[in-house]
């Protein structure tokens, strides 16, 4: 799990626990804990998984520049003593 | 009178940030956008749990609604991230049709998704906000079906991204999507004045306490930022993924 994502679902649960305290003695505490709660985990949900999606891009990215250069980046994926295909 | 002026100047003053940070953060290098990103996430984070705090503590209770009104610090920012979003991909859109950089496109996608995750938080928020005050969660009304319209327009947009493999032909046609279905947004602002709704029309501060008003305007910057924030981070993924792609046609027409 990425450090954005932890920030996030972390901030997103403290909203959750604000609002279901505050709103009690609210009129139509209903719809308020409702709104707050579902904006919360949407947006919380789309940070976490673009940082773990731009995480794993980021690793491709490394890993892939890690390779040899030229033709011999797919020679050199392949286990030792594997025929080439 | 002046506060509606000014009002208006900042809006306009956000627009053109707003279109200026887009346009750049095609040229920006990673390391900058990585940064500028970060601090708008965090400064994010610290105006939100300002604004929270506003909204639900500090703020006092509307007088015909109660506390229902609260919807309001969720569902009108987010709004105003939406309007960023289909802003952004609009001007890229137009900058990538002049410029064919890919860069552009890859803003635009970003401010296409973006756009349309806080235009869904906008509408559910709406509804749950309809329901006590309107006796309905939704009704076919200008406003709420333009919303609606618009919605559809652009994850039409990310659908028609997913189809095409063509990197050019795709980024072209999309461009156009996203011009054609910017169109909406004026209409949808404008809907509650244009046609008889159920919706209300624009508050002007004047018309509202202070506290509320503070507590809107803190929410309202505390989306733009988020917004910001995600926009960088998405840019990034995009630009990573159309490299490989950019890449990998390479090596296949070298292959060749």
């Amino acid at each position: 799990m990425t450090r954005t994502g932890i920030i996030a679902a972390a901030f997103a649960l403290a909203v959750i626990v604000l609002v279901a305290v505050v709103a009690q003695d609210m009129r139509g505490a209903g719809f308020v804990v409702r709104a707050y709660v579902i904006t919360a985990v949407i947006l919380a949900l789309y940070t976490w998984s673009l940082a773990r999606r731009l995480s794993r891009a980021q690793q491709g990215g490394s890993a892939a520049a890690q390779q040899p250069p030229s033709g011999d980046r797919d020679r050199g994926a392949q286990p030792p003593g594997e025929p080439g295909r | 009178m002046v506060g509606g002026i000014l009002f208006f100047l900042v809006v306009a003053v956000i627009v053109v940030l707003v279109i200026v940070y887009g346009l750049r953060l095609a040229k920006m290098p990673a390391g900058w956008a990585r940064r500028g990103g970060t601090i708008a996430g965090i400064a994010a984070l610290v105006l939100l749990a300002l604004g929270l705090y506003l909204g639900l503590v500090w703020a006092p209770s509307e007088r015909i609604m109660g506390d229902v009104y609260r919807i309001m610090y969720v569902h009108f920012p987010a709004w105003v991230g939406t309007a960023a979003g289909y802003l952004t991909a609009f001007v890229a859109s137009i900058a990538y049709l002049r410029t064919r950089d890919p860069g552009y496109d890859y803003v635009a996608l970003s401010g296409a998704e973006i756009g349309l995750l806080f235009n869904v938080t906008g509408l559910i928020t709406g509804s749950l906000w309809g329901r006590p005050t309107w006796g309905v969660y939704w009704t076919w009304d200008p406003r709420l079906t333009t919303t609606a319209i618009m919605a559809i327009t652009f994850a039409g947009y990310l659908a028609l991204r997913a189809f095409m493999e063509d990197p050019e032909g795709r980024a072209r046609a999309s461009a156009l999507v996203a011009i054609v279905g910017f169109v909406n947004v004026p209409v949808v602002y404008f809907s509650v004045r244009w046609w008889r709704t159920l919706h209300q029309v624009q508050s002007s501060p004047e018309t509202i306490d202070r506290p509320m008003v503070w507590a809107l305007r803190t929410m309202m910057a505390a989306f733009l930022l988020l917004f910001l924030f995600l926009l960088t981070r998405r840019y990034m993924l995009a630009r990573i993924r159309g490299d490989e792609e950019l890449e990998a046609m390479r090596l296949e027409v070298a292959g060749d």
